[in-house]
């Protein structure tokens, strides 16, 4: 069963003259251990699609499921537990609560839940992402590529099973970027399933597909093995 | 318990993070109650338990006995004080009739009087206490602080008071008015009167003064009311330490209506609600920039019920601090200040107390302050729109129809809820009714907010960006606003009230207030026919600030005083007034009373140089020079009053009481009245007052008698030039000056408008401040499309000028509106008396409200200019 699926999706912003389709028939899917990457120019409505699959927005039209559940069958407490327990997001920058250890960051779902022992599965979680001795520090203490990669554990901490990463790497320098895509990778070889927004065609090769968007409809879907013909999409 | 524990994890960081907001939000709340615990303990301390009231009334004593009267008598139980319950008559008091009624006991003679001592500025009046403070029974009455006290009846002890208005010293002298003089061997203090000048020397030493006596019996109630029946009352140790039940209390005296707990639990209602007005301007801003923390939480699965707990949660962190804070500086300031805070009451503590179950209570207060604060904030964090606060983007703010139709229907509700107890003289329905509008009008202030920043477009750039981030972040600046105005409400409604008061008492009055009356001691016994001297009159000049001073006399029937009047004409008398019907009026009569146009005004008693006091109105005599000063005269007015009295008329202040050029002359209560030619002047003041000369007193068939010599001045005498005046007259004479009654309730209406003051001061800097941190990132933009450095301070300025300004306006108007209508209020109250009393005067008093229209936001605009720096800020990347 795939972990995400996106069934004729449309989104419009607005309405009237000042109506803009942001999503207009999307349909997608992510089998568990499939990173997917979502490419396209600015406008394209990648971030819409990001945000309708974690929930944080709803389509016009059409159904996105998470885990064979539609979303839009949720309310909104239901929808946040949703996020707790199965979706885990990355965004380009300030991903973390400044005021909260790395640990607490990383254990914040759990904490919400009322989890005990979350510190135990944070610093798990941390450990899994190369963080080991970092628990205690807080943002402002580690560097950008750090801070992505506590929120990476913090996507995939407990049965959390898919990443919504909104270009993870964009404040990050190209080492940085890739030793980031590389834990991402990692963890989707590991099982879960994850989504990719991202600009560059050079993130875009470290997913199983890539899809163009423009517009708000897919114009182009391309395999891994084809990151040169990518690159050189116009 | 779920999310809290992360809740307060992230408010605890926060609250370091942010040390500057978080302290403002702590001090905020922190402060007031600080200010409130100072009080509590203040009050429990300057609260004496009956061991210690007992110490300070009767020393070492079992009860202090008197004997006012020769019949039975009637007291409460915590007085000395007793009024006669019949007319019976029994055998004279004495000493030797006190020991049989109180067998086996010692009687220790304490004296109480009054004294005119030579002072500095010339001869004051000073209390004298006249007990043995030797006798170990009087300890704790009077405290000795140097020297010792008075063995023999030349020598006496002086309060600090008296030793300052004296100049006298330790081992010098003080001299009576009367030219005794005694040698001062101790300066003393009354534990509860701190501030009185007292003389205090051994019984018997001083004449004319009330014996009581401190005995060693003890003395249950029902003693009490056994030696009430001799005439006999007694303030006993054993009664304050436990006292009667009412059944057993005599029903004379009811339970005196202190206000209860619901009005202390309605006044800190209030407190809260501005306590939560200003910390929620400060916490809202402070959500607002935790946005995005917000929005990731909500992001990796949080609730909105887990938003809104880590806001709330800032509260309850902020709302311990401030608990924590509040009570420690209050117990602190109150312990370090003890001595200033004796000096201020005038009184000294019965003990360091520190009424812990009130703390404890004030820290729970701001503990709920800082949720309530907190409330707003989280409410709206939890519903913001999570993808645009992730995206960095402000958002929509719309005002909710819902908010302002329920604050117009509070303000509705308030405004009804307030005439209605006002009318009904509820005092706890009126705060009920200011709380309801209060927040009525909070409510209200987002929408009006909105409204105001359509104007926008007409204003200059920095008014028109600060006129609209006020509405575009209307969670910060609604309740900055609110604050400000719920501060400036009481300010102008304290003020409107205190205005009204001074009117209404200054009202009363035939003459000014600061007029200064000299009478002959002997004439105030029996009106005597020997002119005052002129040199009385500039004894007036020299020592006080007078502009004329004018001899009265006073019409003379049968060798006393005629208590002359003028009465309307028949056909325009109230037919109710006591004088017609010669008794009281029924209730049908005053009734009927109230519907007649001739009554309107009618049985107002009206205050006449000093000394009487009467509803009838009231006659002097005096020469034609006078009659500016005493009608109140324009310069048009007086040719004709002046050349009337020249012509034997008698001129009296109020048309209605001429007809046909006659004036009927009332004497005394006569039935009958004597017609008179008259003259009248326009009504200048409420107060009937007529004039005639002694030329016509004597034509009319009456004689004169001294009364006074008045004096109008340009200003309140000082108490200094009062005791230099009486000086100068010698003890022959007795010196009145008009001066406003300051009673407890108005002091504390005085201290509540102080502070008021600075609340709304306070919270205009606070607001303007808060503003100009939340319009950074605007400023940085301004500064890169090349606006110029000043254009901070100016943009500031503005957002000052919006935030006070508004505060102020609203406060005004809801402020006057609601003092005005409660004074309404009480005004149609009085309309189903008659005779009806002085009305409330509707005044509006210019000076507060110029302050608190004008010079608030100036004061905070001037504010925001000279602390916001020019130098443009470098914002963080988000």
């Amino acid at each position: 069963m795939s972990v995400l699926e996106l069934r004729d999706v449309h989104r419009i912003h607005g309405a009237g003259e000042t109506a803009v389709n942001a999503l207009n028939g999307i349909s997608l899917t992510v089998a568990p251990g499939e990173l997917v990457a979502v490419m396209g120019p600015s406008g394209s409505g990648k971030s819409t699609l990001l945000n309708l699959c974690g929930g944080l927005d709803s389509p016009t039209s059409g159904q996105v499921l998470v885990d064979g559940t539609s979303l839009q069958s949720l309310s909104r407490k239901q929808l946040a537990a949703w996020r707790r327990k199965r979706i885990g997001y990355v965004f380009q920058n300030l991903n973390l609560i400044a005021s909260l250890t790395a640990a607490e960051n990383v254990a914040l779902p759990l904490d919400l839940d009322g989890v005990r022992k979350s510190r135990r599965q944070a610093e798990i979680a941390l450990s899994e992402v190369d963080l080991d001795g970092y628990a205690d520090r807080f943002p402002d203490e580690m560097s950008g590529g750090q801070q992505q990669r506590v929120a990476i554990a913090r996507a995939l901490i407990g049965e959390r099973r898919l990443v919504l990463a909104d270009e993870p790497t964009g404040a990050l320098d190209s080492r940085t970027g890739e030793t980031v895509l590389r834990l991402l990778r990692s963890k989707v070889d590991a099982g879960a399933a994850a989504v990719l927004v991202t600009h560059d065609a050079r993130h875009a090769a470290w997913a199983d597909r890539v899809v163009f968007l423009r517009d708000g409809a897919v114009v182009d879907v391309s395999s891994r093995d084809q990151p040169e013909e990518l690159l050189s999409t116009p | 318990m779920s999310g809290w524990r992360a809740a307060l994890r992230i408010a605890s960081r926060e609250a370091r993070r942010s040390p500057g907001r978080s302290a403002l939000v702590i001090a905020l709340i922190a402060v007031p109650v600080a200010a409130l615990s100072f009080t509590a303990i203040v009050h429990d301390s300057t609260t004496l338990t009956p061991h210690e009231d007992a110490a300070r009334r009767m020393g070492a004593a079992q009860a202090l006995v008197s004997w006012p009267y020769n019949g039975p008598v009637i007291q409460e139980p915590t007085r000395d004080f007793a009024i006669p319950a019949t007319s019976a008559e029994g055998e004279p008091p004495s000493e030797e009739r006190l020991r049989a009624l109180l067998p086996g006991t010692d009687l220790v003679p304490v004296e109480r009087g009054g004294v005119n001592i030579r002072t500095t500025a010339g001869v004051g009046r000073a209390g004298v206490r006249m007990l043995d403070l030797d006798n170990p029974l009087t300890h704790g009455m009077v405290t000795v602080l140097e020297g010792r006290p008075a063995t023999t009846k030349t020598e006496i002890t002086l309060s600090r008071k008296a030793m300052d208005r004296t100049g006298a010293t330790l081992g010098g002298t003080l001299t009576t008015e009367d030219g005794r003089t005694f040698t001062v061997v101790g300066v003393i203090e009354e534990p509860d009167r701190l501030d009185n000048t007292t003389v205090v020397a051994l019984p018997g030493t001083f004449d004319q003064a009330e014996r009581s006596w401190l005995i060693t019996t003890p003395l249950p109630w029902s003693k009490v009311k056994e030696l009430n029946k001799s005439g006999v009352a007694a303030l006993s140790r054993t009664v304050l330490a436990d006292l009667p039940p009412a059944s057993e209390r005599y029903p004379e005296f009811p339970d005196s209506s202190e206000l209860g707990a619901e009005v202390l639990v309605l006044v800190a209602g209030l407190a809260v609600l501005e306590m939560s007005l200003l910390a929620g301007s400060a916490m809202a801003v402070g959500a607002r920039r935790r946005k995005r923390d917000l929005a990731l939480v909500a992001a990796v699965g949080g609730s909105p019920a887990h938003v809104r707990r880590i806001v709330l949660a800032d509260g309850v962190v902020m709302g311990a601090l401030a608990a924590l804070g509040g009570v420690v500086l209050g117990v602190a300031t109150a312990a370090a200040t003890r001595p200033v805070v004796e000096w201020l009451l005038a009184e000294r503590f019965g003990a360091q107390r520190f009424f812990p179950s009130a703390l404890a209570a004030l820290a729970m207060l701001a503990i709920i302050t800082g949720v309530l604060a907190a409330l707003v904030p989280a409410w709206i964090s939890s519903r913001q729109d999570v993808v645009t606060a992730l995206a960095g983007r402000r958002g929509i703010t719309r005002s909710r129809r819902r908010w302002l139709v329920l604050g117009l229907t509070l303000v509705a509700t308030g405004v009804a809820a307030g005439v209605f107890s006002a009318v009904q003289m509820q005092f706890v329905g009126i705060l009920i009714a200011l709380i309801l509008t209060e927040v009525g009008l909070v409510l209200c202030t987002p929408s009006l907010l909105g409204l105001l920043a359509k104007t926008g477009r007409w204003l200059p750039v920095p008014l028109r960006i600060a006129l609209r981030d006020a509405s575009r972040n209307r969670t910060a600046a609604a309740p900055a606003i609110s604050a400000v105005m719920a501060a400036v409400i009481g300010a102008v409604a304290v003020s409107v009230i205190l205005t009204s008061q001074s009117q209404q008492e200054a009202g009363q009055l035939a003459g000014t207030m600061g007029d200064v009356s000299v009478f002959r001691l002997d004439d105030l016994s029996k009106p005597g026919t020997t002119p005052i001297p002129a040199s009385v009159a500039t004894a007036i000049r020299n020592a006080t600030p007078a502009t004329e001073a004018h001899e009265l006399k006073l019409l003379a029937c049968d060798g006393g005083q005629c208590f002359a009047h003028i009465r309307p004409p028949a056909d325009r008398e109230c037919p109710y007034a006591h004088d017609v019907l010669r008794r009281e009026p029924t209730e049908a009569e005053q009734n009927s009373a109230r519907a007649d146009t001739r009554c309107t005004g009618v049985g107002r008693t009206h205050r006449y140089f000093g000394t009487y006091t009467t509803p009838d109105g009231f006659l002097v005599v005096a020469r034609p020079e006078a009659i500016k000063s005493l009608l109140h005269l324009t310069d048009d007015d007086v040719p004709a009053a002046q050349q009337a009295l020249r012509d034997g008329k008698i001129v009296v202040n109020n048309p209605n009481l001429l007809s046909d050029g006659k004036v009927l002359l009332a004497i005394g209560l006569q039935a009958t009245t004597t017609p008179a030619p008259g003259h009248a002047t326009p009504q200048r003041r409420p107060a009937p007052l007529a004039v005639m000369t002694e030329e016509t007193a004597r034509s009319l068939g009456y004689g004169v008698s001294a009364f006074t010599m008045y004096a109008t001045t340009t200003r309140m005498p000082t108490e200094q030039e009062q005791d230099a005046l009486t000086a100068a007259l010698g003890g022959e004479y007795e010196v009145h000056v008009d001066r406003p009654t300051a009673s407890d309730v108005q002091q504390a209406l005085t201290i509540l408008g102080l502070v008021a003051g600075l609340i709304t001061l306070a919270a205009a800097a606070l607001a303007t401040g808060l503003a100009a941190a939340d319009g950074r990132k605007d400023l940085t933009t301004l500064a890169a499309v090349g606006a110029t450095p000043s254009l901070r301070k100016l943009l500031s300025l503005s957002q000052a000028g919006v935030i006070a300004g508004l505060g102020g306006l609203l406060g005004t108007a809801a402020g006057a509106a609601s003092a005005l209508a409660l004074l309404a209020a009480l005004n149609a109250g009085y309309a189903d008396l008659w005779p009806q009393p002085e009305l409330n005067p509707l005044t509006i008093p210019w000076p507060t409200t110029t302050i608190s229209l004008l010079v608030v936001p100036a004061v905070a605009m001037l504010g925001a200019a000279l602390f916001t720096r020019s130098r443009l800020p470098i914002e963080r990347r988000e």
